[in-house]
C-alpha cells in the first residue's frame, strides 16, 4: 500500500485504505491462523458437555463457560470470526472487480483472455464467502433432529420439529426394523420401513437404509442409529391353555378378574444364568415377585434344593399361576435424523464457483505464475 | 495372495532406499540404476498388490475399492506418495529428495504390513461405508496428503539440506508451491465429496466432526501458506509452514482417533 498524502487526512479515504487493509493478503493469513487456533480448540475441549454442576465449578471452568468453550463451532466469537472472514472475502472480490472497472482503457469489458487467473481468483474468493454465508443461514433456519421410534410404533412429528410449516398431523410409523449381517457377524445392513402418516391415511411407504435417506414434504430422513431393547416372549398356564404374552419392563396384563401381573424386568444374562424377567404378581389372595429364569431347569438340577431356599425362582409361586419364559424377542428401535438445509443450494452453489475459481487459477497453463506477478504488485510487493 | 505380494513391497522400497544411500555417498552409477529397478519394481507390485486386492474382494462376494480400513488406507497412503513424486517429475531433478520420498513410503506401508495392531484381511463394507463416494473421497484425500507429504519433504532439505543438495533455493520454493497447489486442489475435492458423502450419510454435510474439523484445519493451513506467499517469498518461513501443514495433516490422518467422533472405522 502506499500512502496517499494528499486524500490521507480526509475520512473517505481512510475508509478506502482500511478497506484494502481489511482484504489483503496479510488480513487473510491472520484470519485464517485464527480460525485454524479456534478449531483445534473446539477439537479438544470436550464438546456439548453441559458444564459442571453449579456447585463444584472452578476458575477454569467459568472461563470455559464464559467463552462458551463447550460449544466452541456455536460460539458468538466463532460466528464473529466467520462474519470477519465472510467480510474480507466480500472486500477482496469488490477491490478486484472495481479495480476493472475504474481503468478506463478496459472499460465495457471486465475482463479479458489474459484476465483468467484473476476471473478466477475473483470467483474463488467469492464461492468462499457465499459458502460460509448458506452455511451460517443454513444453522439459524434449518432442522435438525432426531428421533427413536420402537418397531410397530408411530411418532407425530409437529412436537419434535415445532415451527416448521409441516402437515401438523403428520406422523412416522416405523413398521419394520431389520439388521442383515455378513457371516462374520458384522452388519451389512440396517434397514427401516417407514410410514408416513396423516389423518390416519397413509400417504407414502418407503424404505430407509444408511447412505440411502428419504426425502418427504422437503424434509429429509436419514437412518443414523439403532438400539435393541430386551422383550420377553413368556406364557402363563392357569390349569387351562397357556396364554402368550410380549412384554417389556413396565407392561401389565390381566389374568382374570382383579387378578393381573406386571413385568418389572427383562434381562438377557441373569447372574450368568440366561434370560431372566421377574413379575410382580397380584391377586386378591396373593401378591408378590417371581424371578422367572428360561433355563431353571438346568440349574434346579445344579442346586436341587434351590426352590425349596429361594422361592422367589419358583415359576408355580402363585397357586394356581405357571409362569413360564419362552425367548428374548429384542425390540428394535430405529434412530432417524430428520433435517431441512435451506442454505444447502447456496453452499453449493458456493462450492462450485470456489472450485471452478481454483481450477482457473491453478490449472490453466501458466496461470499460477501470472496470478501470483499481478497480485503481488496489487498487494504493493515489488 | 495380496497381502502377500503388498508384504513384499517394504523390502523392495527398503533396498531401494539403500541403494539409493549408496548411490549418493559413492556417486557411483551402478548403485543408481539398481535403486530405480527396485524402485520401480516396487512401485508396479504395489499397484498389482492393490489392484488384486480389489479383483480378490469381489470374488469373496463382498466387492468393494481397497480403501476401507486403515491398513487399506496406509497401503493406498504409501503409493499416493510415490505415485505424485513419479508424476510431478522430480525423480531426476533430485536424488536426495528421492531417498526421503522412498522412505516416508517405506515407513507408511511397512507400518500398515507388519504392525501387530493392523488387520489386513479384507473385510466387508459397513453400511455407512457402502457409498459410491468411498472412492472419491478417499483417493482425492489421500493424493492430498501424499503431495503434502512430497511439499514437507522439499521443505526438510530447505531447512536442514545442504546447499549443493537442494538444487538453488529459487527452484525448490518454487516446487513446494507446485506440490502444495496440487494437494490443496486434491485436498479441497477431498473434503467436498466428503461433504457430499456426509450429506447423503448422516443428513448434514458439515457437523464438526473431529475429522472434518481437523481436515478443515489442514486446508486453512495451506490456505494460509498460499497467502504467505503473496506476501513475501521468504522461502524459509514457506518451509516451517509446509512441515507445520504435514503435522496438521497427519493429526488429521491419524491422531482424530484419539478423540472420539464419527470416522472412527479409519
Amino acid at each position: 500500500m502506499t500512502p496517499d498524502r494528499k486524500s490521507s487526512s480526509c475520512n473517505p479515504s481512510r475508509f478506502a485504505r482500511l478497506l484494502t487493509a481489511f482484504s489483503s493478503p496479510k488480513t487473510a493469513v491472520i484470519l485464517l491462523t485464527a480460525t485454524v487456533v479456534a478449531s483445534a480448540v473446539g477439537t479438544i475441549v470436550p464438546q456439548n458437555t453441559q458444564g459442571t454442576a453449579l456447585m463444584t465449578r472452578s476458575i477454569r471452568d467459568e472461563i470455559l463457560l464464559a467463552l462458551d468453550l463447550h460449544d466452541v463451532f456455536h460460539s458468538w466469537w466463532f460466528f464473529l470470526l466467520g462474519v470477519l472472514v465472510c467480510v474480507s472475502l466480500v472486500l477482496c472480490t469488490w477491490r478486484r472487480i472495481r479495480s476493472r472497472i475504474t481503468v478506463p482503457k478496459r472499460a465495457g469489458l471486465l475482463f479479458r483472455r489474459g484476465d483468467l487467473p484473476r476471473l478466477g481468483s475473483l470467483l474463488l474468493h467469492l464461492g468462499a464467502a457465499i459458502v460460509i454465508a448458506g452455511f451460517v443461514y443454513g444453522q439459524f433456519q434449518g432442522i435438525d433432529a432426531y428421533v427413536e421410534i420402537p418397531e410397530g410404533e408411530t411418532v407425530s412429528l409437529a412436537p419434535i420439529i415445532p415451527g416448521h410449516q409441516l402437515d401438523q398431523d403428520l406422523s412416522i410409523r416405523c413398521e419394520d426394523f431389520s439388521v442383515e449381517y455378513y457371516d462374520s457377524g458384522i452388519p451389512r445392513e440396517f434397514r427401516s420401513e417407514l410410514a408416513f402418516i396423516s389423518s390416519g391415511a397413509v400417504l407414502k411407504r418407503e424404505t430407509l437404509l444408511v447412505n440411502h435417506p428419504v426425502s418427504f414434504q422437503g424434509i429429509r430422513y436419514y437412518q443414523a442409529h439403532y438400539k435393541s431393547l430386551p422383550r420377553a416372549v413368556l406364557s402363563v398356564d392357569d390349569s387351562g391353555q397357556p396364554r402368550t404374552f410380549t412384554a417389556r419392563p413396565g407392561d401389565v396384563y390381566t389374568l382374570g378378574a382383579e387378578t393381573f401381573f406386571r413385568v418389572t424386568r427383562v434381562e438377557e444374562n441373569f447372574m450368568d444364568m440366561g434370560p431372566a424377567m421377574k413379575i410382580d404378581f397380584f391377586s386378591p389372595a396373593q401378591s408378590g415377585y417371581v424371578w422367572v429364569l428360561s433355563g431353571i431347569e438346568k440349574v434346579g438340577q445344579l442346586f436341587p434344593d434351590l426352590l425349596a431356599k429361594a422361592p422367589q425362582f419358583d415359576p408355580a409361586r402363585f397357586e394356581g399361576y405357571v409362569f413360564s419364559l419362552e425367548r428374548m424377542e429384542p425390540l428394535y428401535v430405529t434412530g432417524i435424523s430428520i433435517s431441512h438445509d435451506p442454505g444447502l443450494p447456496v453452499v453449493v452453489m458456493g462450492m462450485l464457483l470456489f472450485v471452478s475459481g481454483l481450477f482457473v487459477v491453478y490449472l490453466l497453463p501458466g496461470s499460477q505464475r501470472r496470478a501470483l506477478k499481478k497480485d503481488r504488485i496489487q498487494a504493493g510487493e515489488p | 495372495m495380496n497381502v502377500t505380494i503388498l508384504n513384499c513391497v517394504p523390502f523392495l522400497y527398503l533396498a531401494a532406499f539403500a541403494f539409493s544411500v549408496i548411490r549418493s555417498v559413492t556417486g557411483a552409477d551402478i548403485p543408481g540404476r539398481i535403486r530405480d529397478t527396485l524402485w520401480i519394481g516396487g512401485f508396479v507390485a504395489h499397484s498389482t498388490g492393490m489392484a488384486l486386492r480389489w479383483a480378490e474382494s469381489y470374488a469373496l462376494g463382498i466387492g468393494h475399492a481397497p480403501l476401507s480400513n486403515f491398513y487399506e488406507s496406509l497401503v493406498f497412503f504409501s503409493w499416493a506418495v510415490i505415485f505424485l513424486y513419479l508424476v510431478l517429475g522430480f525423480s531426476r531433478k533430485n536424488e536426495e529428495l528421492g531417498t526421503l520420498t522412498i522412505l516416508i513410503a517405506f515407513v507408511l506401508i511397512a507400518y500398515a504390513s507388519f504392525s501387530p495392531h493392523i488387520d489386513s484381511r479384507i473385510q466387508p463394507l459397513i453400511p455407512a461405508l457402502k457409498s459410491n463416494w468411498l472412492i472419491s473421497h478417499v483417493v482425492t484425500c489421500f493424493l492430498g496428503y501424499g503431495a503434502f507429504v512430497v511439499a514437507s519433504a522439499l521443505a526438510a532439505f530447505v531447512l536442514f539440506g545442504k546447499k549443493s543438495a537442494r538444487g538453488g533455493e529459487k527452484a525448490s520454493d518454487e516446487r513446494i508451491y507446485q506440490c502444495i497447489v496440487i494437494g490443496f486442489l486434491f485436498f479441497t475435492i477431498g473434503i467436498t465429496t466428503g461433504s457430499v458423502w456426509a450429506h447423503y450419510a448422516w443428513g448434514r454435510y458439515w457437523g464438526w466432526d473431529p475429522k472434518e474439523t481437523w481436515a478443515l484445519i489442514t486446508w486453512l493451513i495451506y490456505a494460509a501458506i498460499l497467502h504467505i506467499r503473496l506476501i513475501r517469498r521468504d522461502e524459509r518461513r514457506i518451509a516451517v509452514m509446509t512441515l507445520v501443514g504435514l503435522a496438521s495433516s497427519l493429526f488429521t490422518f491419524l491422531g482424530v482417533n484419539y478423540l472420539s467422533g464419527l470416522h472412527s472405522y479409519f
